[in-house]
């Protein structure tokens, strides 16, 4: 060794090699290091080839963590979709494959930067070119990871610039221990080019087995590291803007950053599975989307929805008086949600968006891109909406879980908010308070305003939540918080402490909640006597009706002795030619007293206020009979009811009701039949089903659509044209709107229902009536 | 024959007219006239209004006859308090045997007439106002009927006050077929007057099913399916012979079952001694075979399930009915001429004509109730 000898063997072979016309690089680095040993005056730092296996074990300990970084790299590339796709990865040895549409690398890049350990270019250039995004990747890891992932790595990219593909085949298990780094060379191609722009890292033999669980992990960590879409450069503003003058956003961060989107596939034997996306589906399924930003110190938010019409933007939000001092490039997004006790959305998409909420709902933080935590965690209520909404200072469903967004801060060229040196969350400075501050008030300005909006439209529909709190609910809690308050100064006074009336949580800011509310449901008390007076003058005019036609029937009545004993005259007496018409006399003048004479045996039974068990089937028969002539006058059948079974009796009552539901549903019917212009039929039903008796009242007019459902019951809801009190034509009196109201009111004054249900045969729309069955002694008591 | 009627109202002169004139009838050489008058023509006196009815044959009464005129005097009397002096006279024989017919509107019967039976049997016929003009003719009918049979039972009236049995208007073949119990009902009657005899015509014997039977239940005894058999004409002018022509025939038809079942059936049936014993559709191929008679209809039945041995009606429908399909209806216990009514059990566990005062018996609850609960367990089951 070391002889002068070698040396001189050695510088032959180099120049031999040198001098071939197929240079052998390979063999020419192998001799010159060799010869470079025999420098005795100098020493050099040599890298054994073994180098990477130990860097890449350290560097990226856990699969995962290196996809991470391959994904990473990827958006530091620029990239806007970045697609994954596992082969074959259930058992070690398949095969994962990173596509981006980053920048790619020329091939300067790739020698200098990926192929040099411990490059600087991640250093010098923090932000990335195209849409400055700030750096993600560690610096120099990418290698590694694919290292530490798979046994072969083949790299396939090419940039704008360059005229041609690279192709790089990295075989990892040829870096053993005792060879020279640098003598372990990749065959490099160049072909032609296929793509703009953008890397392929195909990893083949894969050194561990995946798990759907742990790729699905990876892409919820990725999701959720990386902010979704930038907020400052988009247009946000644009709904913002008209109210705030001609101040516009111009990107802090980047050139229009559309965004960074991840697609994972799985396959397994050529069947590719896309996984889902799930944070889109939850954006979908928003109630509303509540946006804000802060400029030139005021605060501005906006609500959209389309679902409660509600598009507005606040008035600015000032912080104590003052404008914001410290939020400059704030902006946040927030998609609100509610599934306690509501049904907007279907059984299997509210359970879906109960599961994931309550683990994932908040507003997290991203700044300059990447996520902070932990806002936005579970358990983490940064912005106190949990603290707010269990303690009822706040109404209207506001807690984390109703909540799915992220704030975003840029301060990377001016730094107003630092992260605490364990790196887990922001230290509390002036600019983090302001920033609570800021979201807080707008989340729920928002919610506020949704409540509002969702209040209009569910006062009559007494669903729960926090809109069908009555009035008088309201002020009781509204009390209660004041009093709460109360005992809290009083305690504050024992223990002298001061209280801050300046913060978010004061006293004061509680009280004037308090109020907000107190006030709300008084001008919702307001609303509700407004409804019940024109409900009442409507009532009156009918109450007014059913006299003067209680009058009426009964004073007919005797008159009918003579009318028809002088039409019996006139038939007889009339000659051939006059008979047919006196029979018809006679005949429409025998309809109308079967007619009057039902109504009279109603107003008749009124006189008596002692409520009886009602044969429900002997009253549907006797409807049908007395409403065939009216039924055949509209062309429609009517046909005979259907007893289901026996001794269908309801609860006590009084006859004249039924009778009333049943015109009401008969007149209802036969609008609908008109509209539909089909051939009418209408079917009365009786039957018993567990404690309850019921009516169903069938008919094949133009139904009710599905969204009017609800709205049938409530005063004044027609479909007819809409009439005041004082309608005079009596066919405008009969489209009131109180009908189906009144009927309902009378079957809920008894505890049963009326509901809308599935029609049977050719029927279109059903009413049910279901009222409590009479007890079986009273039906005996009743007699035969 | 001129038959006069005297009706007294205290409503609306005008209009009860015109009831009084709808019915007037000139008619199968009898004439029909109906004087109206209020209880202010006789002064307000039940002995002027006694005294003025003997010159009717018969007398129509409006329940309420005390509307208070203007001048404060007025009839403090209800019709049961005239037709209750009138008859107590024609008891002792000082009043002659004339109808008494009540013409009222059910809803001022409604307190003190329909809650005391004992007024009831005071009128021979009752009429709802207001019904009358459905068919004016056929209460025509029935009050020359009245008049009529009237008459019939007076004149065969023997001297020791029993009834001669020619007062059915029977060969003394045909008597001997008739029920003995009926017969022998008939003679231990003795010392009552005419209008009880009518009351016992008019309720019992015509009324109430037995030794008479109506059209429909002569059919469902027949098998026949009335409203399917256009030849149920052409049998019925076969049965002729059998029709009742006794008291108060002309308003109301009856035939006499026992003569039609014991003459005219045995005659051409005889293995067979009653259509009964026979099923719906054999009894119609029966009769259409012997008596040539076409287009003739077999009942099947109220409801598909049920028997076609039909001996009776159900009184709600109407149509024939097997008794085993039905309930015996609650009424006065029959005598032994007569038959018990039935409501099939359809009606009767839907409580179809409780409006009829159509009931089922109470000695029935009991198996209306077992049914109900069976079927009440089958539709659970269902579920």
């Amino acid at each position: 060794m070391n002889s002068p000898a070698e040396l001189k063997q050695l510088k032959e072979n180099l120049a031999k090699s040198l001098d071939a016309d197929d240079v052998d690089f390979d063999q020419v680095l192998r001799l010159s290091n060799e010869i470079v040993k025999f420098d005795q005056s100098k020493v050099r730092f040599s890298t054994d080839a073994g180098i990477i296996d130990r860097l890449g074990k350290e560097l990226v300990g856990r699969q995962e963590t290196a996809v991470s970084e391959l994904v990473k790299n990827a958006y530091d590339a620029d990239a806007t979709i970045t697609t994954l796709t596992f082969i074959n990865f259930q058992s070690k040895g398949g095969t994962l494959i990173v596509n981006d549409n980053g920048a790619g690398m020329t091939r300067e890049e790739l020698i200098s930067g990926f192929m040099r350990l411990s490059s600087g270019d991640k250093i010098e250039n923090p932000y990335s070119r195209k849409y400055n995004r700030k750096r993600a990747g560690r610096k120099g890891i990418g290698r590694f990871a694919a290292q530490r992932l798979g046994k072969k790595l083949t790299i396939i990219t090419q940039s704008e610039k360059s005229e041609k593909t690279l192709r790089v085949e990295i075989d990892w298990t040829k870096f053993t221990t005792n060879a020279e780094l640098s003598s372990v060379s990749s065959i490099l191609q160049e072909l032609p080019k296929d793509e703009d722009a953008g890397t392929t890292l195909i990893i083949d033999l894969l050194e561990d087995a995946w798990t759907e669980a742990a790729i699905k992990r990876i892409y919820r960590y990725l999701t959720e590291l990386i902010q979704p879409f930038p907020l400052s450069a988009r247009s946000i503003s644009s709904s913002l803007k008209k109210n705030t003058d001609a101040v516009s956003y111009e990107s802090v961060s980047g050139q229009n950053d559309p965004g960074f989107q991840i697609n994972i596939y799985t396959k397994e034997n050529d069947e590719a599975v896309l996984l889902a996306n799930t944070e889109q589906d939850i954006y979908d399924h928003a109630l509303a989307e509540i946006e804000g930003v802060v400029e030139d110190g005021q605060g501005i938010w906006s609500v959209k929805s389309k679902r409660f019409g509600i598009d507005e933007v606040s008035t600015p939000l000032l912080h104590n008086e003052k404008p914001y001092n410290y939020l400059n490039s704030i902006h946040f997004k927030a998609y609100y949600y509610i599934v306690q006790n509501v049904d907007y959305y279907s059984r299997s998409t509210a359970g879906f968006l109960k599961g994931f909420l309550k683990e994932r709902g908040g507003i997290r933080v991203y700044r300059n891109g990447f996520r902070v935590l932990p806002y936005g965690e579970a358990f983490n209520d940064w912005l106190r909406l949990d603290y707010n909404y269990g303690r009822r200072y706040v109404l209207p469903p506001f807690s984390n879980e109703n909540f799915f967004g992220f704030v975003e801060i840029t301060d990377a060229d001016e730094p107003t908010f630092q992260e605490t040196s364990s790196r887990e969350g922001l230290i509390e400075n002036a600019a983090y308070n302001e920033l609570v501050d800021f979201v807080f008030r707008s989340l729920r300005g928002a919610a506020f305003r949704i409540a509002e909006a969702r209040n209009k439209k569910q006062t009559a529909n007494q669903k729960d939540g926090w809109k069908d709190k009555t009035p008088s609910e309201k002020i009781a809690e509204a009390v209660d918080g004041l009093e709460k308050i109360v005992n809290d100064i009083e305690k504050a006074d024992e223990s002298s402490e001061k209280i801050d009336l300046s913060s978010e949580d004061s006293p004061k800011e509680h009280i004037l909640n308090f109020i907000k509310t107190v006030s709300e449901a008084n001008s919702q008390q307001e609303e509700v006597r407004v409804q019940l007076i024109e409900e009442n003058s409507l009532l009156r005019v009918l109450a007014n009706l059913g006299l003067s036609i209680g009058i009426f029937t009964h004073e007919v009545k005797h008159l009918y002795g003579s009318i028809l004993a002088d039409s019996a005259y006139i038939t007889k007496a009339a000659t051939p030619e006059q008979r047919e018409a006196a029979q018809r006399l006679n005949t429409h003048i025998q309809s109308f007293r079967t007619y009057t004479s039902y109504f009279d045996s109603i107003v008749s039974e009124n006189v008596h206020r002692e409520l009886k068990i009602q044969d429900v089937a002997l009253i549907a028969r006797e409807f049908v009979k007395i409403m065939r002539p009216a039924a055949n006058r509209y062309s429609i059948v009517l046909h005979e009811p259907t007893e289901e079974t026996y001794d269908v009796f309801s609860c006590k009552m009084h006859w004249s009701e039924w009778i009333s539901i049943l015109l009401n549903l008969f007149s209802n019917a036969q609008k609908a039949i008109k509209r539909a212009k089909s051939c009418g039929e209408i079917l009365l039903r009786v039957g018993k089903k567990n404690d309850f008796v019921f009516l169903d009242f069938l008919d094949n007019g133009d139904g009710i659509p599905t969204e009017n459902q609800e709205r049938i019951f409530e005063p004044f809801f027609t479909t007819s044209n809409a009439v005041g009190p004082m309608a005079g034509d009596s066919d405008e009196l009969l489209g009131s709107g109180l009908g189906l109201k009144i009927v309902k009111d009378i079957v809920e004054s008894y505890n049963g229902e009326m509901k809308i249900i599935e029609p049977t045969d050719n029927f279109v729309t059903c009413f049910r009536i279901q009222l409590p069955q009479a007890s079986r002694s009273e039906i005996k008591e009743h007699g035969y | 024959m001129d038959i006069k009627y005297l009706y007294v109202d205290d409503e609306d002169p005008e209009s009860l007219k015109s009831l009084a004139n709808s019915v007037e009838l000139d008619k199968a050489g009898h004439s029909l006239a109906v004087t109206y008058k209020n209880p202010a023509d006789f002064k307000f006196s039940l002995e002027n209004l006694i005294h003025d009815v003997e010159q009717y044959q018969g007398l129509i009464l409006d329940w309420r006859l005390d509307k208070i005129p203007q001048d404060g005097v007025h009839f403090a009397m209800r019709a049961g308090t005239v037709a209750q002096e009138i008859r107590i006279r024609q008891a002792e024989g000082t009043f002659p045997a004339i109808p008494i017919v009540l013409w009222s509107t059910n809803d001022k019967l409604q307190n003190s007439y329909t809650s005391d039976p004992a007024s009831h049997d005071l009128f021979d016929l009752k009429h709802d106002k207001i019904e009358i003009s459905d068919n004016p003719d056929k209460v025509s009918v029935e009050l020359i009927s009245l008049f009529l049979g009237y008459s019939t039972i007076k004149e065969n009236l023997n001297d020791d006050g029993r009834l001669d049995s020619a007062v059915f208007n029977l060969d003394d073949e045909d008597l001997n077929f008739l029920p003995q119990s009926f017969l022998g009902y008939l003679k231990q009657l003795s010392e009552i007057s005419v209008h009880e005899y009518a009351r016992i015509f008019l309720r019992e014997i015509i009324e109430r099913p037995g030794v008479l039977v109506c059209e429909e239940l002569l059919a469902a005894k027949l098998g026949i399916d009335i409203e399917r058999s256009r030849g149920w004409f052409n049998l019925l002018s076969l049965l002729e012979p059998y029709k009742y022509t006794g008291p108060f025939h002309e308003a109301r038809s009856r035939w006499w079952w026992r003569l039609i079942e014991k003459r005219w059936w045995s005659d051409f049936a005889a293995d067979h001694s009653s259509p009964l014993y026979l099923r719906a559709s054999e009894r119609v191929e029966m009769i259409e075979s012997i008596t040539q008679t076409k287009n003739l209809q077999p009942y099947t039945g109220i409801r598909p399930e049920y028997q076609t041995d039909f001996q009776t009606i159900c009184e709600y429908y109407r149509k024939p009915l097997d008794t085993i399909d039905g309930v015996t209806i609650k009424e006065k216990e029959p005598f032994m001429w007569q038959e018990k009514r039935y409501l099939s059990l359809d009606a009767a566990l839907r409580r179809l004509g409780s409006d009829k005062n159509l009931r089922p018996h109470p000695v029935e609850t009991e198996r209306l109730e077992l049914i109900k609960e069976a079927e009440q367990a089958d539709s659970a089951e269902a579920e």
